[in-house]
This record gives C-alpha cells, structure tokens and sequence, in this order.
C-alpha cells in the first residue's frame, strides 16, 4: 500500500460504474493474479460447462490439461465454489459397497494424495482414517461385505472389534445411550480436504489454461436442433456451443426440465454446522448410520458435524434448529465431554438423491449434452475423478470406462447400483 | 499507560446499572484476586480493577482489551467472551494462551491462501506433514473433561414474541398487549432498557414504560435471554439461563437495534479504543470509567451524549475529532502496550493528543443476523431492513432505521400493532395477506435507514498495516486488498479466502466495514457489494442445551419380564429388545444349539410379539390385499391362512408374513418387524388411491405372539385349549379361539418346519398366557426360544429373511420367491415391473449351500463369493446346523453358476478361501411333512373375537401420596375398559347402545364421570370406560379393544410437565383429545376439565409402557410429584365408574 | 420447526409426519415398459407448487399437501379421501 490515503464513500458513490469497469479491465489479461475473470460472454464456446461448482472447473481443468480443450467456458448462476462444493463436510473416502463404486472413488482418491502439487495449492489433504460404527448385527453384516469388496479390488479396510475402536478413538463411549458400538468399518486412508482450495485450485488452473468462468450468469434455456443441443441462454445472453456439460448438484432437475430431459433426481437438503475450534483429540473420521451423525476435526481444530438427508424435498439451503438438537443428541451419546462444547454456525445444503444412491454420468438420449450429477451426499470425494473421467467423456463422446455403469439409462434397464448401504450416514 | 485511580464512577453517574454495588465478589485474572460487583462482566469487571489488556489477539499476537471480541479462559467453562459473560465468584480467569499463534503464520489458522512459494512447499514432503504439524497447536479449548448436566427443554407459545428490550421493543409489547395479545419479551441482558440510557430524554420516557410493563398482566418478561434464530413458522429458540424454550409465536418483532462499527485505522484494536456503544455500557450499565484522559471521535454528530457523560462521571475529554472533516489516522500503544495517544489529522493539521480510551462513534449497521435468517435469501445485499422482513416476522426501531426516542416509540407500537392484527390470520393466508399493497407504504425504510448506511466515518488505511476490519480473524485492511486483487473481489469468496467473520463471534460489524472496501475497491456501489448471510445460531450453544434430556424410546413385549428373569441376552432390533439366547452355560453356542435341538424333538415357545400384526376388515378387504401383495388372497375360505409377499412398485422385495382370512370381510396379516409401520402406512395409502372401503387397524402392540413349535406341541396345547378340537386344525388353518379363558387367534404356520401354532392373544393376557403354555409343557421339557435358535431353524428349513437374504435390489425370482407371485391377477403394485424383469436374463441366483470340513465355521454372513473375476455374490445367511451337524447356508451366486451339486468358492480373509457345494433347500425335512402332519381333520366355527383382561397392575407399583398428587402426580388408568368402534357403520353401532355420537372430531362427550366418547377419525370413534356392551352385532361396525397404557397427570405443575412433554400445547381446561408424539412415541392427550387440580389423559402403545412411564415420572419428580397411588387421585375427586375392562368382561 | 396446519387435526410439527412423495398418476395399462420403468424411477424434480402426500403418524391419516418446494411455503392441506377429484390429480 501506498501513502496513507483517506478514502470517504462520500467520493466512491458517484463514479461508481467506472470503478467497477475499470477494475475489472484491469485485472482480465492478468495471469499471475489467483482468479481473473473474463469481462463479457463470446458468442460461441466449443464447450460450455454448466455448474461454476468443484465438478464443473475440475472438468474445465482436465479438458485443458488432457485433451487441450481451451474453448471453454463455465457458466455460474451465482458465484464459483459457493453451492455444494462450499457446503460439504469435505470428507475424502473410498470404502464403498459396489465393485463399480468402489473403482471409481479408488481412483479419485489417488488423484487426491496429488492434488495439492498438482494444482500447486494446499488442500490440506489429511489423512485421519475413517471409522464406520456398527450398533447393529445387521450393519455389522454390511461392514463386512464392504470390508470383502474394498480389499478385493485393493481398498485399505477392515472390520474391527470394539477394542480397536477404542483404541483408535479414545474419547468414545463404546456403551452409546443404550446402542452399544459392536464393531466398525475401518479405512485409513479415509481423509479430509480443505473445500475451498480445491475450487480455487481446478478455477485457477483452469483460467490459467484459458478457460473463461463467468459468474453470476444463469442458464434459461437451451436450443436443440434434431436433437442435438447447440447453444445456451443465459441471463447475460446467448452462446452457442458444440457440447454442454451440466454439473449443477442440487439444481440438476431445474436445468434438466429445461430439456424436457428425465431423471429419477430429488433434491433433499442435507445440513451439517461446527463447533467452536478445539485443540486436537479427535484424529480419525467417525460415522454411525445407526445414530444419523459423523463428525470429523479439520485443521482450525473445528469439529465438522453433520447428519442424514432431511426427509423431504426442497430447493432452499435452510437450516433447521432440529437438526442441531438431534445431531447434539447423537453426539452425546458417543462423546459425552462434548456437552459443554459449542455449536458456532450451522448451514445446509441441497443434495441431488438418485434411488440407488449412485451417480448418474456420461451421454444422455440428448446429442452434445453430458451429464454430471446425482452426487447427493457423496460429491465432494469424487471432485477430481469426475472433473477427469467426465473431461474424457466430453471430449471424445464416449463414456469413459469407469462411469459407464453409472449412465442414466441404468434406470429404465432395472440395472440399478445398489449403494444405499455404503453412501448414506442415513441408511 | 494504565491510569491506576479507581474507574468505578459514583452511583448517580450510573442509572439503570446492572451491578449490584451492595455486593463484591472475589475472582481471579491471571493469578491475581481480583473484586467485583454481582451483574459485572469479565469485561467491566477488569477494566474497573484497571486491567487493560485481556489477552493477545490469537494470529498475530495483538494486545487487546475491552470490546475487542476478546475470550478469556475460564477453569470450568472453556473460553467465554469477555464482553458480554457475567463473572461469578471464584471464576479463575486466564489469558487464551494459543501457543500456535506465535510460532506459525498466521495463514493457517486464517485457511487456506494460494501460491506455492508462499505457503506451500511440494518438496518438503507436500501438505500431509504440514497438515499434521500445525494441527498439533490449532483450537481455543480443550475437549472438556467431565460430561455437564443435559439441560431439560421445554415448548412455549404466545402470540407475540418480541425480541430485544430496548425502548421500541418495550414499545411494540406493551401496545401489541393492548391489542389483547399475548406477549413474551426477551432480552440478551440483565435488563430492559437498551441504549435509550443515554439520555435524559430516554431514561424518563423509558421510566414510565418500564411502569407500564409492571402492571401488564399479559406480558411476560425474560431477561439474559437470547433468541437463536427464526427458524420455520415462526419458531424462535430462546437460550435463557436455564436452558432452551421452543418458542413458537404467531408474530415475532424484531427490535435489536443496531451494530456500532469499528472505525479502521492503525492500530485500533489497542487496549483503550472502543465503540460508543460500549463506553456507554461500560459507564451506564457498570459504572465504570472508559478511561481517565478520553478522546472521541464522532461521525453522526451523536457523541455530545457521551462526551458530557464522561466529562460529569471525571474523565478528561482531551479532543472530539468530527469527521470527516478531520479523522484519527493512528493509535500509538504506551510502554505497556496500551493505548497512550492518538495521532488526529485534518486538511491542514496533524497533531498527537494523549489518551487511555479513544470512544469512536463511527457510524452504524442495522443489527440484522435474526432479520436475515428469517428472510431465507442466499446472498444478503447490505441494505436497510425493511419492517416487513417475512411471513409473520416484522422489525421495527433502530434496526429499521427510526433515531429519536419518540420515534422509536411509535414505530415501535405501529409494528406491534400491525403484527398483532396479521397474525390473528389464518396460517395459509398469511402469505398473501402481507403482499398487499396498503402494506408497502408501512414496511419501506426509513429516509435515515438508507442515509445511515453512508453517514461512516472515513476508513484510513496505512502504509505499515495494523488497520483491523475483523478482531477475531484478525483480518486487516491489506488483507483485504489483497485479496480483492487476488480475484476474490465478491463477499463470499472475499470472507471464505480471509475468513473474515468467521470467527467464534461472526463480527457482525466486520462485514459492514467489508462492504465498504469491496465497494471503493470493487463493485463502486454500496448497495451492490454483497454480504455473507449470517449463519445461525446467533450466539454459540452449548451442545448439552441443545440435546435436552435423553430420550431412547424401547419397545418390550409383554412376556419381556419374564425374559430378564429367565437369563436372556437381549438384541436390540430397531427401538425392539429381544430375547436372542436363553443362557444356561457358560457356552454360547451349546445353549443355541440346544434350543435348537428343543424344537426338533420336543416343543419350544417362542415370542414372536414383534411381529407388525394388521387387521383389515370391510367389503374391499380381499381386494386391498390384492393388489399390494403379490400372491392371490380373494380366493381363500374363512379359517386359513397363506404366505403374503410384498414387494414395491419396482418389483422388488420389501416385505413378507401370513395373511390369515378369519371371516369374509376380515383378514389378519403379519409383516416382519421392522416392516409394520411402514406396511400399514402404505397399505392405507393403496386403499385411499384405489378408493377402496377398508377399516385398518395396526394391531402390532395390541397383540402378544407366541409360536409353540416342535413335536410336542399338539399336546401341550390340547391341555391350554379350552376347544380340545382346535389343535387339531390343519396346516394353514386359521382360528379363532379360547386358550386358558383368553381369547386368541391359532394361525398353524410352520416356520421353523416343525409342526406349530402361532397364538395370538391380547397383549395384556400375554404373559399370562406364556407361562400357562410352559407350565403345560413341563414335563415336555418345554423351554423357551431365543432369536437366534429361531432364525438357525428357519435357515434349516431353507427359508428367507426379508432384509437378511435380499437385498435393495432382489426381485421374488432372485430369491426363489418367484412362486409366491400370482401373475394370473390383472393388476397389483408390482405386477408390470416384476414382468418386465422376469423377462430378462437372470443375474444372480440365491441358494442353499454346504461347507463340508473345518473351515465352515469360519464362513461369516456377508462373506464375498468369487471367482477369477473378483466378487459374484455373497453368502447372506449362514450356520452350523445343530440338527445337521454341518455347515449350511444361503448365498448369491451368478444364475449361470446356480446348479446342484456344483460348487463355487467363498472368501474368508485377505488369504483363505473355501469351497461350498450348492445343496437343495430345505436342508431339513425337504418334504415338510413334520410342519404339515396331517392331523384328524375337525372344522370349527370361527368364534367371535372378544378380550378379558387380566387384572396385572402397572409395572411401577402405585404408592399413595396424596400431597404429591396436587403438585404433580402420575397414576396408571391403563385398567380402564376403552375399545374403538370402526367402520361404515360405527354411528349406528354406537346409536344403537344409545351412547352420544359426536360429530365434531376430537372432542370428548362425557358419559358419566370418567367415561366420554370422542370422534377420532372419519368412521372412528373412541369409547373410555363405557359400561354398555357393544359386541360389534351390527355388520360393518368393527370393534377393537385398545391395549394401550393410560396415564392420569394430576396437578399444579402439570402445565410444566405437559410443555416438556410435547410440543403441542395442550390446555388442560379444554376437554380435546391432541393426537401428538409424547416423548417421540404417538400417543393421545386429552384435558381433563373439572377437578380440584389441573389434570391431563395420555394413552400410548403399551410396548413403550416402561420408556414412557420411567421418563415420565423422572420429569414428575424433578417438579416435585411423582406416582401416587388410586387412593390419591380418589381424593382429589377422580373415579372410574368401571374398573372390569369396558364392555369386554369375560 | 415447521408446522403443518390439517383440518381437523390443528397445528403438527414436521417431526410428526412423514413425505410421501409427490402425488402422481400411474400410466395407462398399455403403456410401454420404458414407460413404466420411468414412471417408477423417474420423477418430476423441478421447483414447483405441487399436491404431495403427508402422513401424520400420531393419527395414523394421510394429508394432501400443496406445497411449494422452492419456498417450502404451504398453499393447503387438505385430508386425503378416497373420493378423489380431478384436482388431487397431477
């Protein structure tokens, strides 16, 4: 900063435009600046990426990096990195029950451990190891089906009896109100992130390679000619565009309505809040499906604390005062200390459920539309492998081999993935 | 430098103090005892005792002091803000030492920043080691070291909730009582009154209306109490000194005033600057002097007040700087770190003035956390709040802009009134009613709201930093142009990259000042530069507030005591305990095995009570059943029953039990039981959808089962059977009959494949009946069966467990149910898809399995079954057969690998396999001629279906205690006769008795002292303690007697006991039954209306009659009642004019 | 927490009720498989006004509720019956 300088708004208000204008111009051929923002939408993009969210800039990144895409713009309703991608509890896990879900977050996970060189940010990528508690027989069963399938194709889990839960979580109360911990699934690579650098590190990669990134720019509409999509209008005008790829989340039924596109999608809020900031005790990630609840510490020493879906459907991020009462509930019966602690701030977040828990990737029934979606709970962990394997599939047409078990004609063939166990704290 | 003379002002500098100076208690600061007076702050308490510095700021390490958002560590409670947390005595108050702070940048602590050579160092073993480093030093607190006390909770309504007590919400209660209103009053400090202390003006207006609140019968008043958030319908959390309210009001009004904001220049976050709102507090409220040698600096040429005020209560008033046209540039700290002069610059003149307190009074922002949340927008622009803010919630005062007195008086009362007169309509209509235009004029702003938004002092920034926009994060100025410069040039990026206002107190003032960067910096307008929303809660809670009392509901079968008295290990199956081993060893297994064995040779009782038990009566009955299941039940004859397959639209498996028919138009159908709700909840949905006419009844806790299985059982039960002939019924028969005097339903069903009954009987005669079957099965060497022998037998004889044995995704053909589905019915739920997947190729195929040799015992349910490929299937169910002598099992495996005799491999680890052979199912008995064993045929007439109770009292003995009574007593009435009368024909069987028929939906018709009828549903009525016989003679009227627990609260306290209780009020003057949850359990409360003492009727599912009843009276108790006996509640004017079970008497 | 305001019953909360998802017409008997099939999986997800079931589970009934599920405001509730009109319909 220079010489002390007084600034009165008395001075800013009246020039405000030419503020405005002159400081974006300022910055938009700036490269060594974190993000620099294009002025204004071209006419036309080869591709146009719907969802400013994690999904939508790692795809904008692979595009450019793996398949020397660069035409390419993201369009977000409001602004980078602040829907679910903000709003997750930033949870990092491969332990699933399907064969096919199991390969897909495997593979994620290696793109983790090298994201933060890679996007050259920290994402305080922290490995905890991840316990699943069983209060039941009947979850104690699904752990070891997991437990078979994880190690079977090369996933770090095990069952384990109670003693080792306490031995990797001291300050648990293995009695738990009068629902006993008889065992749990556990995980160690399963780790936590920081959310926000991983945006910042795919949007940043991404603008450096010369992808634009719009903000505040609202998908209205689409053209289809003989099926095939060819442009967008938005709220800052028309594009036309050879492929669209939409990566919206919770939005998901706004835009595919927009195509008259179905899919099985309803978007339930899921919340999560935290607590004052603690000095470290809790090292691994612990979930109980039984009590609806997991909680993780993250590097401010926070306890990040969330339960199941709500249970019906809503397109607003709102939270409840339930939903703290209940998760406080829970928490006390497997931390009892934690009665004096504090809930500091709570959110929501609107999750894009699909019957099989599931996502839904690749081509649809649309020529040139490509879809991203039905993440639900479980997005966040799959950031870099859906950016990378949703980049190939719209770069040569095709589903990449890897999500090509999760196509959203799976539904009408009866040929659902069944991961209602493995991906809901809710079941 | 600290000026050591006493900051303690004289009284009469003081009105309205929160302190009570006739008092001193002792605390200690940092090894120091230190005094202070009852109603201090750690703040006030300190800055009287002369302390200047709190502690260091927690990143860089700042001195800082009062109104700086500072956390001092207290011994018991952790960190507490120092500003607004009363000090008690023996507090032992500490620096917030974060060892941290001072060895690491601050970047961590602040989040993550961008950029490798700054931050992060791939090389050096990347972000996982340096993750963990700093974790080692992160946080404020230790994890506590003892639980603390869950807070009870209580539910409360009014029609009014005003939040905040500063003169115009004094204002808006008073007149919305005027307007007949009902009307709660909180208030975040210890008292009423807010800023309008300051002046004279204020304080004599205030003086009358704080009169007025005194003799306001209809306003109730809480102090130290915050308001959390406005949540869904106007659902407002107040967190007082005891713990929480669920308050929900028809109207909140939000008086909270307005936000002093810091004024930004180097360093002013030094000990000794503060906000005119707090040199007021400190002067007003505690009466203690900011400083001794004061500057201020005023914007709004508003601080006169102050200034005056200081200068009588002693203080020096070195300068007054008016902005703009002269500003502080710089705050310079003395020798100890506090603040020693300020450098003060003007067009022309930079001049330095001496000073230990610097009062700022640098503009304003509207106080909007509650305002925005109840407005649910995504984005909050920073702009005036209107008084309209959302459906039922409205604000008023300085939060929406009003400035003198007078005017915040009557914008007060205006909302209040406006509030009251929305509110009174209906819930629906609200919506649109406030969209009316002669609204808008009322809500918009005022002129001085916009104004207000601009009248701030100028932001000096300075070459060497040291400017804080945000105490907590220690944010400052350049970091901000940082990162506006960086592209993080929109609020929600610019405070997740800072972390600006995400400290423990959400810096309300901090965004404020934020926008004004962003918009010189950024966007240009104010208006356009965006804000975070403010997240509730509006203050930390403290999780054991929040979690209230815990509350395990646990459901019991009748026979549950005999079960604990017999040795049995309890399972927990969703809210179920149950019987899963009887042990008589010390091996487990042995004394499975041995049930096991009890069943095959001999006789074995089992309860079965769990199981979900509908009845559906009516003309459609047939019809319903139908259509949700899969099978063919419209064809069956009265007497028998069959197996019932359910399975969604999507054909896939979700449910099975017997459907037994006992009479044309009535069937009685099990379901599994984690299945009951759900299956009676869905099949009233099929019968509205089809519009069919049916009458359900979930019999599930009215009706104890037992299943008397095994060889011997035909004997046992001929000696219990009061009709020799019905043991003698044939497999699949059904019927109604007398076992030992009750009652019960014989359903003759094999499934642990040896010949057995199902009995059912009321839930009230099931222990009863129990322990007659064992004593007639004596010298049979009965013994009871647990869960587990029970499920070994099942997987003997080769049967399914829903759940268990299927999956999200099996289809009947998966599993070998495909028989079970009739194809033949032109329609049912899943006839189309189950068509269109039997039509496809089949995947997977479940079979029975062998594991011959000694790695069968290894093999574990869930075990992968695998070949070359990777995992096919899995192993869902497996055991060592006791009657076998072998390893059996069912399993997935690929259809195409599903053939006799061949064999596939099952994973046992990491390393070990086994091989298992695929074996025919039943393992046991394939012909099931043991389950069917034709006995001498012998048809009886089904018997109508009538209950005796037997006379076993409550589970908690009655003890008198006739004082306790009219405080708060507890009496079980569950003795009581009560039935329901169902059907198309209801009124005419209730006419018919001659008994009132009401037409009017849960209210109670009294019928003598005790006794009512009450209209609960559509063709539902309830009868309590009715002596007339009503046998159910009219056709199309079904009777069903209520086993429910009854509860009669008795007393002055029941009010408390009720809003703990649920949270639908109940008035126990209004004789109407509530159908609510109780405690989380469904349940009925009805007020009972015209006894000595308020008096209330709760009725629940008897099988939570232990959870309810226990939880219950611990909350009677902590009220000072608890459980009194008959002759209690007799004397305060109770009687039950029957006492023999209703019209049921045997 | 939010309240449902149903005929007869008075003012419930949320926790007392369970979704029960949109109301919907099934397909005509001779619609195709694909048909069918996206009737039993697909669904019409969008912000809209719409009727849905509402199960209040301490009386055991069934409401309709016509709820915007954009602004979760409640337009109506009425008790579901077996005579349906066109207008419980979708």
């Amino acid at each position: 900063m220079s010489a002390p300088a007084i600034w009165s708004l008395a001075k800013s208000s009246g020039n405000s435009v030419e503020t405005r204008e002159r400081s974006r111009c300022s910055r938009v051929d700036n490269t060594d600046v974190a993000l620099s923002w294009p002025r204004r939408l071209k006419k036309s993009y080869d591709v146009v990426i719907v969802g400013g969210g994690g999904h939508g800039l790692a795809a904008a990144h692979y595009l450019a990096r793996d398949h020397g895409l660069t035409d390419v713009a993201v369009l977000e309703a409001g602004i980078i990195g602040r829907g679910n991608s903000g709003r997750n509890t930033a949870i990092v896990r491969s332990n699933y029950l399907t064969p096919e879900g199991v390969r897909l977050y495997r593979e994620s996970m290696k793109l983790w451990r090298e994201l933060s060189a890679a996007l050259d940010i920290n994402v305080f990528y922290s490995e905890r190891g991840h316990l699943t508690l069983a209060h039941t027989e009947g979850t104690l069963r699904t752990m070891r089906w997991r437990a078979g399938v994880n190690q079977e194709l090369g996933v770090d889990s095990e069952l384990i009896g109670p003693s080792d839960v306490a031995r990797l979580c001291p300050k648990l109360d293995l009695a738990c109100g009068g629902m006993p911990i008889l065992g749990a699934l556990y995980h160690p690579p399963g780790a936590v992130a920081a959310h926000d650098a991983v945006v910042w590190g795919y949007a940043r990669a991404a603008m450096r390679a010369g992808v634009e990134v719009h903000q505040n720019t609202r998908v209205q509409g689409f053209d289809v000619r003989e099926g095939r999509v060819v442009g967008v209008q938005t709220s800052e005008g028309h594009v036309s565009a050879n492929r669209v790829l939409c990566a919206v989340a919770g939005s998901t039924p706004r835009i595919t309505s927009l195509l008259g596109l179905g899919t099985p999608i309803v978007v339930h809020p899921l919340q999560a809040c935290i607590s004052e900031p603690m000095h470290p005790w809790l090292d691994p990630i612990v979930v109980s499906a039984s009590l609806h609840a997991y909680v993780s510490q993250d590097a401010r020493g926070t306890l990040v604390m969330g339960a199941a879906l709500d249970g019906y459907e809503l397109h607003q991020p709102r939270s409840t005062f339930d939903f703290m009462e209940e998760l406080s509930s829970a928490m006390l019966d497997l931390f009892p200390l934690l009665g004096r602690v504090r809930i500091v701030r709570q959110w929501a977040g609107m999750a894009d459920m699909t019957p099989d828990f599931s996502p839904i990737m690749g081509p649809t029934s649309i020529d040139g539309f490509f879809l991203d979606a039905g993440w639900g709970t479980w997005g966040f962990k799959a950031t870099p492998i859906s950016g990378k394997t949703m980049a190939h599939t719209v770069a040569t047409g095709t589903a990449h081999p890897l999500i090509e078990p999760f196509r959203l004609s799976r539904f009408v063939d009866y040929a659902l993935i069944g991961e209602k166990a493995a991906a809901s704290v809710g079941h | 430098m600290t000026f050591l003379m006493s900051s303690r002002v004289p009284p009469e500098h003081a009105p309205f103090e929160w302190i009570d100076r006739s008092r001193t208690l002792a605390f200690r600061f940092e090894g120091r005892t230190l005094q202070a007076h009852p109603g201090d702050s750690i703040a006030s308490a300190l800055w009287a005792a002369g302390e200047r510095i709190f502690g260091q700021s927690l990143k860089k390490r700042r001195p800082r002091g009062v109104d700086a958002g500072m956390l001092v560590r207290d011994g018991a409670l952790g960190a507490v803000p120092a500003d607004d947390t009363v000090v008690t005595a023996g507090m032992d108050l500490r620096f917030l030492r974060d060892p941290f702070a001072h060895s690491l940048p601050g970047w961590v602590a602040a989040g993550t920043k961008l950029g490798p050579d700054r931050y992060y160092d791939a090389k050096n073993g990347g972000d996982l080691r340096h993750e963990y480093a700093v974790r080692q030093w992160v946080g404020l607190t230790e994890l506590p070291t003892t639980k603390g006390a869950q807070a009870a909770k209580r539910n409360a309504t009014d029609d009014v909730l005003v939040v905040g007590g500063g003169i115009s919400g004094i204002a808006a209660a008073l007149a919305a009582c005027a307007r007949g209103a009902r009307v709660t009053l909180v208030e975040q400090s210890a008292t009423l009154g807010g800023r309008a202390v300051a002046s004279a003006d204020g304080r004599a207006r205030l003086l009358e209306l704080l009169r007025e609140t005194a003799d306001c019968r209809t306003l109730s008043v809480r102090t130290d109490t915050t308001a959390l958030g406005i949540y869904d319908d106007r659902f407002v959390p107040l967190l007082g000194p005891e713990g929480i309210t669920r308050f929900r009001a028809r109207a909140v009004v939000l008086a909270t005033g307005r936000v002093e904001l810091p004024a930004i220049f180097r360093n002013n976050d030094l000990p000794g600057v503060m906000t005119i709102a707090s040199a007021e507090r400190l002067l007003f409220r505690y009466g203690v002097r900011p400083g001794a040698r004061v500057v201020v600096m005023d914007s709004s040429k508003s601080s006169a007040l102050i200034a005056n005020a200081l200068a009588a209560a002693g203080s020096e008033l070195s300068a007054v700087v008016e902005t703009p046209g002269s500003v502080v540039e710089e705050a310079l700290a003395g020798d100890d770190g506090t603040l020693a002069a300020v450098v003060i610059r003007s067009a022309t003149v930079r001049s330095r003035v001496a000073c230990d307190a610097l009062v700022v009074s640098a503009g304003s922002s509207p106080n909007d956390a509650l305002a925005l949340g109840a407005r649910r927008t995504r984005e909050a622009v920073f702009e005036p709040v209107s008084r309209l803010v959302a459906s039922g919630v409205w604000a008023t005062g300085s939060l929406v802009g009003c400035s003198s007195v007078d005017e915040r008086i009557a914008d007060g009362a205006r909302v209040a009134e406006l509030a009251t007169e929305r509110s009174s309509t209906p819930s629906g209509a609200r919506e649109s009613v406030v969209r009316g235009p002669d609204l808008d004029a009322e809500v918009t702003p005022t002129v001085m709201a916009r104004a207000a938004l601009l009248e701030c002092a100028p932001i000096v920034a300075h070459s060497e930093g040291g400017c804080f926009v945000d105490l907590d994060e220690d944010v400052e100025l350049g970091d901000l142009e940082v990162a506006i410069a960086e592209g993080f040039d929109v609020s929600a990026l610019l405070s997740a990259y800072t972390k600006l206002g995400r400290g423990f107190s959400q810096s309300k003032a901090s965004h404020a000042q934020a926008a004004r960067v962003l918009s010189e910096k950024s966007h240009g307008l104010l208006a356009r530069a965006g804000r975070p929303l403010p997240r509730p809660p509006v203050r930390p809670v403290a999780m054991r507030f929040l979690a209230g009392r815990s509350l395990h509901p646990r459901r019991r079968t009748p026979m549950h005591a005999f079960h604990v008295g017999n040795g049995a290990e309890l399972l927990i199956a969703d809210d179920w305990e149950r019987p899963a081993v009887y042990r008589r060893s010390n091996d487990r297994q042995s004394d499975v095995g041995a049930e096991v064995r009890t069943v095959r040779t001999g006789v074995g009782i089992i309860d079965v009570g769990t199981l979900g038990k509908l009845e559906i009566a009516g003309p459609d009955a047939a019809r319903l059943l139908d259509h949700v299941y899969t099978g063919r039940f419209s064809d069956m004859s009265a007497g028998t029953c069959r197996y019932a397959l359910l399975c969604d639209e999507s054909g896939t498996v979700v449910d099975d039990g017997v459907a037994a028919r006992l009479a044309a138009d009535r069937f009685y159908v099990t379901t599994t039981t984690s299945a009951s709700a759900v299956v009676y909840r869905e099949m009233s949905r099929w019968a509205l959808e089809l519009g069919l006419e049916v009458v359900l009844t979930n019999l599930t806790g009215a009706i104890a089962a037992m299943n008397l299985a095994g060889p011997s059982s035909r004997a046992v039960l001929a000696r219990v059977a009061d009709d020799a002939a019905v043991v003698d019924c044939p497999y699949l028969a059904a019927r109604e009959t007398m076992l030992a005097g009750v009652p019960s339903r014989l359903l003759r069903v094999g499934f642990v494949g040896e010949l057995g009954y199902e009995l059912h009987v009321p839930a009230d005669a099931g222990l009863r009946t129990w322990q007659r079957l064992l004593d007639a099965g004596h010298d049979a060497d009965i013994r009871p069966i647990g869960v587990e022998a029970q499920r070994a037998l099942r997987l003997e004889k080769g049967h399914v467990i829903v759940g268990q044995d299927t999956d999200a995704l099996s289809s009947p053909y998966d599993v070998g149910l495909g028989w079970a589905v009739k194809m033949q019915k032109p329609s049912f739920v899943s006839r189309r898809s189950l068509a269109i997947r039997k039509a496809r190729p089949k995947e997977r195929a479940l079979v029975g399995f062998v594991v011959e040799g000694q790695d069968g015992k290894d093999v574990r349910e869930c075990h992968l079954v695998v070949d070359e490929t990777g995992p096919v299937g899995r192993v869902t169910s497996v055991i060592q057969s006791p009657t076998l002598g072998k390893t059996i099992g069912l399993a997935f495996v690929p259809a195409g690998a599903a053939h006799p005799g061949a064999s596939f491999t099952i994973r046992l680890d990491r390393e070990r396999r086994t091989l298992a052979r695929i074996a025919p199912t039943p393992f046991y008995d394939p012909e099931g001629a043991r389950q069917r064993l034709d006995l001498a045929m012998s048809m009886v007439e089904n018997s109508r279906w009538t209950v005796t109770r037997d006379r076993v009292d409550g589970d908690v003995a009655a003890q008198p205690g006739h004082a306790r009574a009219e405080i708060l007593g507890v009496h079980d009435v569950s003795r009581i006769g009560r039935y329901v009368v169902k059907g198309p024909f209801a009124r005419a069987a209730l006419a018919s008795v001659g008994t009132p028929v009401p037409d009017a939906f849960f209210e109670a018709a009294p019928c003598g002292p005790w006794a009512f009828v009450a209209r609960t549903g559509r063709t539902e009525f309830w009868l309590e303690d009715l002596g007339v016989k009503l046998d159910g003679a009219i056709a199309g009227a079904y009777v069903y007697d209520r086993q429910d627990v009854s509860l009669l609260l008795t007393g002055s306290r029941l009010p408390d006991l009720l809003a703990e209780m649920t949270a639908t009020p109940v008035d126990p003057g209004v004789p109407r039954l509530h159908l609510t949850d109780v405690l989380r359990v469904s349940s009925m409360i009805l007020g009972r209306p015209g006894y000595a003492v308020p008096a209330a009727q709760v009725w629940f599912d008897a099988t939570y009659r232990m959870y309810v009843t226990n939880t219950v009276t611990a909350m009677a108790m902590e009220l000072g009642g608890g459980w009194v006996s008959n002759d209690a509640v007799s004397a305060l004017g109770f009687h039950f004019s029957d006492q023999s079970g209703g019209n049921h008497g045997s | 927490m939010k309240l449902f305001d149903c005929p007869e019953l008075g003012e419930r909360p949320l926790s007392e009720f369970v979704y029960g998802g949109a109301v919907r017409a099934a397909p005509s008997v001779d619609a195709t498989d694909d048909a069918w099939a996206e009737h039993v999986f697909h669904r019409h997800g969008a912000p809209a006004l719409r009727t849905e079931w509402w199960y209040h589970r301490p009386s055991g009934t069934w409401f309709w509720v016509t709820r915007d599920t954009a602004s979760d405001a409640v337009a109506a509730v009425r008790s579901a019956s077996t005579n349906r009109t066109e207008e419980n319909a979708p």
